[in-house]
């Protein structure tokens, strides 16, 4: 039986808010930012090293199997984890997660299925994200997959 | 930019773009990514893993519990129905 959740939207445009304004106050600009390409654009013109950049882990994850639960490393020990699917088939939109050590709500669209049917279906939460020392391990709700060769994108801070 | 391939038991579970597990070229990289696209589509059952020798190994896949959900969970569904 494929279920889902409601999505907490009003949380996870707070967070998403939220990252966006670190993104901004590092970047010194007022400017709108929309996810994911602007926040990516923009985490990208922040300089390095001596230039005081954004202090984030980011890479791509892609399953060559469907998988319950993805694992990414970082430099350190982080807090936060932001993931989404660079793109999916159908007419699946992008799913995004802010994830800390609790549960939270994911943005309209769809990043895995359902066993059952196959069928790409709107998911909105995550069952559990888990951190330890440089492993963020991250697992979809209900039964979920990551999708064997959609890459997903993810951006880890704090810590 | 670092590439890396993570490796269990003889398979390649995931591959990516950062650290994590083994690192590996870019050019190894796009073939693995290039084998992965191509993966032949699950039938029933039988679904298919990858080796680290980039061949799929078939495979029975095991039936997995239905989801245990609790009473608000149920409640959402039935109230709010599934966000599209």
């Amino acid at each position: 039986m494929a279920v889902d959740k409601l999505v907490d939207s009003t949380q996870l445009d707070a967070d998403l808010t939220s990252v966006a304004n670190a993104i901004r106050t590092k970047g010194g600009t007022s400017a709108s930012l929309a996810f994911p390409a602007d926040f990516i654009t923009a985490i990208a013109a922040i300089p390095s090293g001596g230039g005081g950049g954004l202090d984030c882990d980011y890479g791509t994850y892609t399953p060559s199997s469907d998988v319950l639960e993805a694992s990414v490393t970082t430099t350190k020990a982080r807090k936060w984890l932001l993931l989404w699917a660079a793109s999916l088939p159908g007419t699946a939109d992008r799913i995004a997660w802010a994830v800390g050590t609790t549960q939270y709500g994911g943005q309209k669209g769809a990043y895995a299925y359902a066993n059952s049917s196959l069928a790409y279906t709107a998911v909105n939460s995550v069952t559990s994200c888990s951190f330890s020392s440089t492993t963020a391990k991250v697992k979809p709700h209900t039964s979920r997959k990551f999708a064997s060769g959609t890459t997903y994108n993810w951006i880890a801070w704090g810590g | 930019m670092i590439f890396y391939k993570q490796v269990e038991d003889g398979y390649i579970i995931a591959i990516g773009e950062s650290l994590g597990g083994v690192e590996i070229s870019e050019a190894e990289y796009g073939e693995i990514m290039s084998v992965i696209s191509a993966k032949p589509p699950r039938d029933g059952d039988t679904d298919y893993r990858l080796r680290e020798d980039l061949t799929w190994e078939a495979y029975t896949v095991e039936p997995e519990p239905e989801p245990d959900l609790d009473g608000d969970e149920i409640a959402e569904i039935l109230l709010g129905g599934v966000p599209e």
